[in-house]
């Protein structure tokens, strides 16, 4: 299954880094797109900005979602998402440094499949990484491409 | 704007505002006032004056029956006096409530109107001359208890005595030819009676008059008060709103802000210890540890902080919560964390309380996981959680068998960033126990610590305002 793509909405170039290395150290040779900002994300996803041309009918396997974004809030993206009927169903999972009730409960109300904390300890971060990329890539189904 | 708000809480506050009392109450001549006040209502009760009066009637229908028969001038002083004395009673028991004007008219008209056919038919026997100054006491006494103005009032008061004079002279003569002054007296006091009467009345509706005032003042006042405070406490409110509001901000950011950098320095020094742990030696090792060590408490000590800024602000919303369940949950959770060690725990029965689950919860981990942390060095730990009866208060126990503390440093236990044992001996923020305290002040409850070194601590606490309210 080497098309399953894992897109990886992140800020942060040391999580990101850190992030990367973690799902590779556990074997998980899928495509990692990483966007930085939300406005990125949604391009990538509708195939607008830079993405023009992008085939959207290709989905990722897992998006890996940050809350705390430049310009567009992962909340938001989160939410575009599921406004939209091709997108509703995409899995995805928030990884935030924050563990706000406010945004757990905000995050789950706007239909995201899971919220994880990125802990600040890196085993911690490594085993909570390594459990979601095994969960998402490898476990989880998803609907077969169009 | 407040003031849009302010006509509406009026309302409600004027409905059931009582008046305030003011310092200006209590000046000496108010003072004065009350107590006679206080003596006269005693002295009048209702039941009291309406006896008296009762008493005094039959006192002077018998006096004015014997002046009648013995036909003596000095006789009539019976009555007078009797009747002088039962318009003051009367007079009292009517005073009980200024609003029932015809009660007054009523009683005292009749009173007096009864005396005046005792007296009429004195006179039209033309038996005594006394009588005539009876009735002429009695008329002016009729006049001034009639509600009109004071000088109507002394007016008519005149005509009737001018009247009964010239009466009296063209008739017998009797007020100098006789020389009776002494028929003068039951006269004298009736008038003095009358006009003391007048003017107690007179006073008490001016009384009545500067109480409604008064108490329409402090109403007045008692509103704007309550409307003053209500627009206060909205002002405080919106404050402490925007306070909360930035201090939750102040958090989110903290939570998020302070933890990336954190992750970044342990997570790369793993990276390097692990991807380039052939490249350095023990010593480069070590320093690599040393800076992943750091990291964990610093990452420790924000979630601590945010931990006791939550807990803070947090409402305590009260279900019954079985202590002795969350207690055992947590010592689970300590048994799997320190596989290696031995320690024997006692969770007493019958724990359940009303209280809010989510804070008592992380006050327990918080005694609890101190208590595991500080027997490490105790071959046989033992950490009890049960309760004690306190003088009928409900009081939770946490005992352990661990290093304990000097009794000398008690008051720096709750203290925040406060340890009582060196970071290398046990770790720890110093904001654990800061947190236990403020989860018990926000149940109404309390918390105590005692301990002795290698001998162990003690910490009590309850979840529950005292019920006598002393402490």
């Amino acid at each position: 299954m080497s098309a399953a793509i894992v897109l990886l909405v992140e800020d942060n170039p040391n999580d990101e880094l850190l992030t990367m290395r973690a799902l590779r150290r556990d074997g998980i040779a899928n495509e990692i797109v990483v966007v930085r900002d939300g406005q990125e994300a949604l391009d990538y996803l509708f195939g607008t900005g830079a993405y023009v041309g992008r085939d959207v009918a290709v989905l990722p396997q897992v998006m890996l979602l940050d809350l705390k974004l430049p310009k567009v809030s992962g909340l938001e993206v989160l939410k575009r998402l599921r406004d939209d009927e091709r997108l509703k169903s995409l899995p995805v999972v928030i990884l935030t440094s924050s563990a706000m009730d406010r945004d757990i409960i905000e995050g789950y109300r706007l239909g995201a499949n899971s919220f994880v904390q990125k802990p600040v300890s890196a085993d911690d971060f490594k085993e909570a990484v390594r459990t979601l990329g095994l969960f998402w890539v490898v476990v989880n189904k998803v609907p077969s491409l169009a | 704007m407040t003031s849009a708000a302010a006509p509406a809480i009026d309302q409600t506050a004027a409905a059931d505002a009582e008046p305030l009392v003011t310092v200006s109450d209590f000046k000496p001549d108010r003072v004065r006032e009350y107590m006679l006040e206080r003596t006269r209502s005693v002295l009048f009760s209702r039941s009291t004056a309406l006896s008296w009066s009762i008493l005094i009637g039959i006192v002077a229908f018998s006096t004015a029956k014997f002046a009648f028969e013995t036909s003596t001038p000095v006789a009539w002083y019976g009555p007078a006096l009797a009747l002088a004395l039962l318009q003051i009673f009367l007079l009292g028991f009517v005073r009980k409530d200024m609003t029932t004007n015809w009660l007054e008219n009523v009683l005292l008209g009749d009173a007096v109107a009864a005396c005046v056919v005792i007296a009429w038919l004195g006179v039209v026997s033309g038996r005594t001359s006394g009588s005539e100054y009876f009735l002429m006491g009695l008329t002016v006494n009729t006049a001034a208890l009639l509600p009109w103005r004071p000088r109507t009032q002394a007016a008519l008061a005149l005509t009737a005595m001018a009247a009964i004079l010239g009466n009296g002279y063209g008739v017998h003569s009797s007020l100098f030819e006789s020389a009776d002054f002494r028929t003068l007296v039951p006269a004298v006091v009736l008038i003095g009676a009358s006009v003391y009467t007048s003017r107690v009345l007179e006073r008490s509706r001016l009384d009545f008059a500067r109480g409604e005032l008064f108490r329409e003042r402090a109403e007045a006042e008692s509103r704007e008060f309550n409307a003053q405070l209500e627009r206060r406490v909205h002002e405080r409110t919106a404050e402490l709103q925007a306070a909360n509001g930035e201090l939750e901000a102040f958090a989110y950011s903290v939570s998020h802000d302070l933890r990336a950098p954190l992750r970044a320095m342990d997570g790369l020094s793993e990276a390097l210890m692990e991807d380039y742990s052939e490249n350095l030696d023990n010593l480069g090792r070590d320093y690599l540890r040393r800076i992943r060590g750091e990291s964990k408490r610093l990452g420790d000590l924000v979630d601590d902080l945010l931990r006791l800024s939550r807990v803070t602000r947090a409402i305590v919303r009260r279900t019954d919560v079985d202590l002795g369940v969350l207690a055992a949950a947590e010592f689970e959770k300590l048994r799997a964390a320190n596989p290696d060690r031995e320690v024997v725990v006692t969770v007493g029965e019958n724990l359940v309380e009303g209280c809010d689950e989510y804070l008592v919860r992380i006050a327990l981990e918080n005694l609890l996981s101190n208590a595991y942390k500080f027997t490490r060095g105790q071959p046989r730990a033992h950490i009890e959680f049960g309760q004690e009866d306190r003088d009928g208060e409900r009081v939770f126990v946490v005992r352990d068998n661990g290093a304990g503390f000097d009794m000398a440093h008690v008051s720096k236990v709750f203290e925040a960033f406060e340890r009582l044992h060196g970071g290398d001996e046990f770790e720890g923020t110093g904001i654990g126990l800061t947190t236990v305290d403020r989860i018990v002040r926000r149940h109404g409850g309390w918390i105590t610590a005692e301990a002795e070194p290698d001998r162990g601590a003690t910490f009590r606490f309850t979840l529950r305002p005292r019920r006598n309210g002393n402490g």
